[in-house]
């Protein structure tokens, strides 16, 4: 940490606590999950993995996790899924996009347990389904890419916009899609490649 | 005699390097227009689309190796210190920590041009190496980079460009602050002054911007034996090849260096990382894999940035609009290890200007060290030169482009030699009409809230490409055909032209083609992937090789048929005899080989002598500037460009609009900000630095001016990767101009600049 | 980013136990948006984290028949933009939420989330252990400056970085807070603490305090609100000054109104005087407005590099007179 060599000082003052006293001897209840139950009564360490429950590309799958395990780092490592990519891992450009129950949601930047017994969709689940091999083709015929890095994720919001909205306009595009960087910059034609599959849907 | 040796110099990313190599006689000639050829110039998707959209690229970050280790850096918090003390006992003793490496037990492995090491005890900016962990797991690394203590001396630190530039006292290295200052003189500087009417002088200023490429720069290396293996998310495999094996001490043979897919490099994946040789010298000696990631924080400190720049212009002109002469001062840091932050090759060569001084200085300063960057010095220069080419039309109350027009130069200022191709007027012409330029009118005409602002500025570039640049042709046994080059697909396309070069020669399809590239094992040499010279320098050796392999295949359907060489017809695919009775396919060919397969080498020609070599365009912009908010919204820019034979139009556009999105960033919002205080850098993530997203783009419309350079190959192909961003940051800064009738010489343009100026010129 | 625990709190007296614990340092996860960026960055250390999430009644948008709208502190920005009711009726919060981050982090951020945000200044956020982590120092003062305040700012100098709060605030909304076993709810601009008062926190929530509810009273049917944000990028960025207004109008004529202000001040910026002389305020009167706008800015005291605020922040007005006619 840097200490001050400037002008402009201001003193610390001495914090006065405001209102407001807290409560002593907080008990923690447990959640009707029984694993987790037991694991907190211990107190869980953090060398200590907990087993996770979630339906991953439509099949169910548990592994064992620390809890401050982020999806991402879940699905890169432990299910060696590397289609989903770590590219700013603090939620600010879209590369490790997922679908969590229908929703476009930064993998990187939400702890894993958040996604006990829900759905989960990677780019690696989308190639079976119709939806998913249309938005494919239409990235491919579109060009709607260039060095590919950011690609699984444009197409994971491109899927989750598809799979809520039918027929776009461009400005819902542009919205859906903005939370998704393109540093090589091939957005005109990520936008037409939704157009395209939107077409084809 | 069909190749030999030549000596030959070639401009990449702004230096001028030397290479002795083989190059193939030019047999072939150019192809015709685009119009005359089946496959050349078409939409045609790329052959690795599917391979990225489905997630199952496997890109140097999604590499894993059976026992990797994870390295991680610890990086100084100080901008200049000294180290005195380190102290690992607490990280060695956290179970998983393998290995640590610091000055103190590391050999002194030179550093930027000799003027550090890899693990240096003093440090010169935040973000500087200090100890290299590697351990089981990443988790485990990070925990240990925590746990190494490190005592420094602080010392003095400079972060400032101009307070750098002057500063006695503080010095980034014990021999200053400035690293080889250039002048270049034509003409007389003085006459040209006394010959003009008007002389106008002003300043203009960019910011230090960073490349931010999506994948992170990483390495994954392992020993195969002596052999070692490098995996790497890098522009030029062999270019690492020589650096690592020279680094270490080893032979380049003993390197092999692979990259298939990478996420991106705009050239800060030139240069040979300290991360691949701190892994490669803790996995020699663990006898295990190492891995090593950049996080995003470390993408923003110490992987590269374009410098930023003063740049001091005097120009004199006439009534008429000629331009008499041309003086520039300019200044841009470098960060804390020498590089150029020179940008006046636009001043010297755009246009005909008969006297020209121009003095430039590259500025070291506590900060990361600068590396190409997408036309390094151009996209400044062009900023600074074309801003003040409008103020020029101003002060003559004439049409920008037409100022422009009055200083067109046919021949390369500088050489005094004609170029094999300049269509920089059809671009002109064509860029204008699809903005609407009859419409421009002089700035300030409009007094509305928000005003609508039209703009234009050229562009010039190297980007010829030449040799030595090789490709392979294999054919086996049961007609599968392969070309190997040493090459990389940035996201460019290479793969998918390589493709469609050979599917041309040969008139079969693109699919049948199997494309290996970026492996120094497996693939003959090709240059870097920068300086714009990837297509210009490996499809013409594709072509060569392809047309090698035809001739070949010619050759022995005439033995089976038993005929005349030059009586055999070859057509898509077949080759017949003179009277059409036989015909035989290439996969029948190659069933006859005796061989196992048939490899065929191709090169690049050397280029024309006594000719210059360049690209040329113009961008137009139309902004909205709303002065309320001090907003500014490009509504449109319009492209066009000579650069040679269009390969693939769909991957082609597709790379000029991400060229002005990326100098649309540039113009608007990109700024690396450095507290001054305490030398630390403000903006480490994605959010602070802020690239353009969706909803920042504009209209683009791209009009190619060019049909094919005749001279420079067989294939006629001139480069366009950094063509794309050089004038887009001008155009927008002249239309911001022509809207509100002030001009903001800094970028980015943002907001409150937008604001105070408005203000102030009120 | 690493804690020791993962807790599910079966009630909110729970949860807000668990977190008042005086012994170790706990923190709630609703969105998670703010939290992680803060354990990434080690800018928090956290013993445990509560997972607020599981107390699923958090999670409401609820229209009264009184014509009041209550809603769930869980309830996730997105709900907010795609909530018909709120887009018909309340302009001002539809605008709003739909320029915070991006779409993913909109899927997942909470409403509370966003009223209870830390600051984003660069020195908070970054390596430099300043005046609110503890430090002795505000940075920015003579450091890079651009983005923080130019109201009420010192001894730090932050801006409150929420969109939802100022819009929130021109509705005249009121918050809910879980406190010592019970709940008790005050006005949103209340909630707000600037560093004068004390520095080391932006609400007045002490520990073991949860947010559970916003309550908007029922509004005139007329109501007129828009929410203006200027910023540099238009995904996730924040605003360099943002305005939010509820304004009656009769004829051009505004008869009742809130102007509320987001990135001048370390807490949402109103002017109770502001609010009052907006009534009266012809729409037509050009000359009325540009001093109107004027008197909001006299009170601005910029850092080195903020002035242009001040510009920004009177001509945000007129900008939003002109377009809500």
């Amino acid at each position: 940490m840097p200490e001050n060599n400037s002008t402009g000082k201001f003193s610390r003052r001495k914090f006065v606590k405001g209102f407001g006293a807290t409560v002593a001897g907080a008990v923690v209840l447990n959640p009707s999950i029984p694993k987790i139950t037991k694991s907190l009564q211990k107190k869980i360490k953090i060398s200590e993995k907990i087993k996770l429950n979630f339906n991953l590309n439509g099949k169910n799958v548990s592994t064992d996790i620390y809890p401050y395990n982020t999806l991402l780092e879940v699905l890169r490592k432990n299910m060696r899924l590397t289609g989903t990519k770590k590219t700013c891992n603090n939620g600010e450009c879209g590369g490790c996009t997922v679908i969590i129950n229908k929703q476009a949601i930064y993998s990187c930047h939400i702890l894993a347990m958040d996604i006990e017994g829900k759905d989960v969709l990677t780019i690696e689940g989308i190639g079976d389904m119709h939806a998913g091999e249309v938005i494919r083709k239409a990235f491919k015929d579109m060009d709607g890419l260039q060095c590919g890095f950011c690609t699984p994720g444009q197409v994971m919001s491109a899927y989750a916009l598809l799979l809520n909205n039918k027929k776009p306009s461009l400005d819902e595009i542009k919205t859906a899609m903005s939370g998704n960087l393109c540093r090589c910059g091939a957005y005109h034609n990520i936008s037409a490649s939704v157009i395209e599959a939107s077409n084809k849907l | 005699m069909t190749r030999k040796l030549i000596k030959s110099v070639i401009n990449i990313e702004n230096k001028e390097h030397e290479f002795i190599g083989e190059v193939s006689l030019l047999e072939q000639e150019t192809w015709g227009k685009n119009d005359t050829l089946k496959i050349i110039g078409k939409e045609i998707s790329r052959i690795d689309a599917v391979d990225k959209i489905s997630g199952t690229a496997s890109y140097t970050s999604d590499i894993n190796l059976p026992g990797q280790l994870y390295g991680k850096f610890l990086r100084s918090p100080y901008p200049s210190a000294k180290i005195l003390k380190i102290d690992l006992s607490k990280a060695n003793a956290l179970k998983g920590v393998k290995h640590i490496l610091t000055y103190e037990n590391t050999a002194k492995y030179k550093w930027y041009y000799e003027t550090s090491f890899l693990l240096d005890p003093i440090v010169r900016y935040e973000g500087d190496e200090v100890a290299f962990v590697a351990a089981e797991s990443e988790e485990i690394a990070e925990e240990a980079l925590k746990l190494i203590s490190i005592e420094y001396a602080k010392l003095p630190f400079v972060v400032d460009t101009e307070k750098a530039s002057t500063e006695k006292n503080i010095k980034v290295h014990n021999w200053g602050n400035i690293v080889e200052p250039s002048e270049y003189k034509r003409g007389n500087i003085e006459t040209g002054f006394a010959d003009a009417d008007f002389t106008i002088e002003d300043e203009f200023r960019t910011s230090v911007v960073l490349h931010n490429p999506t994948e992170p720069h990483c390495s994954v290396v392992n020993w195969d034996n002596d052999e070692l293996v490098i995996y790497d998310s890098t522009q030029a495999v062999y270019q690492i090849r020589e650096l690592a094996a020279n680094a270490l001490g080893i032979e380049q043979e003993k390197v092999r260096v692979i990259k298939k897919y990478m996420g991106g490099g705009f050239g800060s994946k030139l240069d040979l990382g300290k991360y691949t040789i701190a892994a490669a010298i803790v996995s020699r000696e663990l006898k295990k894999p190492v891995k090593v990631v950049m996080d995003r924080k470390e993408q923003n400190l110490c992987v590269g940035n374009r410098p930023d720049s003063i740049q001091k212009f005097k120009v004199g002109i006439k009534k008429e609009g000629l331009l008499t002469a041309l003086q520039l001062n300019s200044m841009g840091t470098v960060g804390a290890f020498p590089e150029g932050a020179g940008l006046s090759w636009p001043a010297k060569t755009m246009y005909k200007c008969p006297n020209l001084l121009v003095n430039e200085k590259s500025i070291l300063t506590n900060a990361g060290a600068a590396r190409a960057f997408r036309a390094p010095g151009h996209v400044q220069g062009i900023f600074g030169l074309e801003s003040l080419m409008d103020e020029c039309a101003a002060k003559l109350n004439m049409n920008p482009l037409e100022f422009r027009l009055k200083n067109y130069t046919e021949v390369d200022p500088v050489s005094n030699q004609p170029y094999t191709s300049k269509k920089l007027k059809e671009a002109y012409k064509k860029a204008a009409d699809l903005i609407g330029w009859e419409d421009w009118k002089a700035a300030g005409s409009s007094k509305s809230v928000n005003r609508i602002g039209l703009g234009m500025a050229s562009q010039i570039w190297w980007g010829g490409g030449g040799p030595p640049a090789h490709a392979n042709i294999k054919l086996d046994k049961k007609g599968n055909i392969t070309i190997y080059s040493g090459t990389q697909d940035l996201g460019t396309g290479t793969y998918t032209f390589i493709a469609m070069v050979a599917s041309e020669v040969l008139q079969i399809p693109i699919e049948r083609f199997n494309v290996v590239i970026g492996d120094t094992k497996l693939c003959p040499y090709a240059p870097v992937s920068g300086g714009s010279m990837t297509a210009p320098s490996v499809s013409p050796a594709v072509r060569d090789a392809a047309e090698r392999l035809k001739e070949k295949l010619m050759d022995t359907a005439a033995i089976l048929f038993d005929e005349e060489k030059n009586s055999i017809k070859y057509s898509n695919g077949f080759c017949v005899n003179s009277d059409g009775s036989k015909k035989v396919s290439l996969s029948e060919i190659a069933g006859h080989l005796n061989e196992q397969d048939l490899l065929i080498k191709g090169s690049r020609n050397e280029n024309p002598k006594g000719y210059a070599i360049n690209t040329f365009g113009a961008q137009f912009a139309k902004v909205e500037v709303d002065t309320l908010t001090g907003k500014v919204t490009v509504l449109k820019i319009s492209a066009s460009y000579d650069i040679g034979r269009v390969l693939n139009k769909l991957t082609l556009d597709n790379q000029i609009r991400g060229g002005i999105i990326m100098g649309l960033g540039y113009a608007l919002m990109e700024e690396r900000i450095i507290d001054e205080n305490f030398g630390k850098v403000l903006t480490t993530n994605l959010h602070t630095y802020k690239i353009p997203t969706m909803m920042d783009i504009p209209e683009i419309v791209i009009e190619i001016a060019s049909d094919y350079d005749p001279m420079i190959s067989n294939t006629g192909v001139k480069g366009v990767g950094e063509p794309a961003i050089i004038p887009t940051a001008a155009a927008i800064a002249n239309a911001v101009n022509n809207a509100l009738g002030v001009r903001i010489k800094s970028l980015p343009i943002t907001p409150d600049k937008v604001l105070i100026a408005l203000y102030v010129s009120k | 980013m690493k804690f020791k625990s993962y807790v599910y709190p079966l009630s909110l007296s729970a949860a807000s136990a668990f977190l008042a614990n005086k012994n170790e340092l706990n923190f709630l996860n609703a969105g998670g948006t703010d939290l992680l960026g803060l354990l990434k960055e080690d800018i928090i250390k956290a013993d445990n984290i509560l997972n607020l999430k599981y107390l699923k009644d958090l999670k409401y948008i609820n229209q009264e028949p009184s014509g009041e709208l209550n809603i769930g502190a869980l309830t996730s920005i997105s709900e907010i933009i795609n909530n018909v009711f709120i887009k018909k009726n309340y302009n001002v919060l539809h605008q709003a939420a739909s320029q915070i981050a991006s779409p993913q982090l909109r899927n997942i951020g909470t409403v509370g989330g966003n009223l209870c945000q830390r600051p984003r200044c660069n020195y908070f956020r970054g390596d430099f252990n300043c005046l609110r982590k503890g430090g002795d120092t505000c940075f920015a003062f003579d450091g890079f400056n651009k983005y923080h305040c130019i109201m009420n700012g010192g001894p730090c100098f932050i801006v409150n970085p929420s969109d939802l709060a100022p819009a929130l605030i021109s509705l005249g909304a009121f918050v809910s807070v879980f406190s010592n076993g019970r709940e008790k709810e005050i006005p949103l601009q209340d909630f707000y603490i600037l560093p004068s008062a004390n520095y080391l926190k932006e609400t007045i929530l002490e520990k073991g305090d949860i947010v559970t509810k916003i309550r908007i009273p029922a509004q005139p049917r007329d109501l007129k609100s828009n929410y203006i944000k200027i910023k540099e990028r238009e995904t996730w960025d924040f605003a360099l000054v943002s305005l939010a207004a509820s304004l009656v109008l009769d004829g051009k004529k505004i008869t009742k109104g809130s102007l509320v202000f987001g990135g001048v001040a370390p807490a949402p910026y109103f002017s109770v005087k502001g609010n009052k002389d907006l009534i009266g305020l012809d729409l037509k009167n050009n000359k009325a407005i540009e001093s109107f706008a004027e008197a909001f800015v006299k009170d601005a005291n910029p850092l080195s590099m903020n002035g242009y605020k001040a510009i920004m922040m009177k001509n945000i007005i007129i900008k939003l007179f002109s377009e809500i006619i």
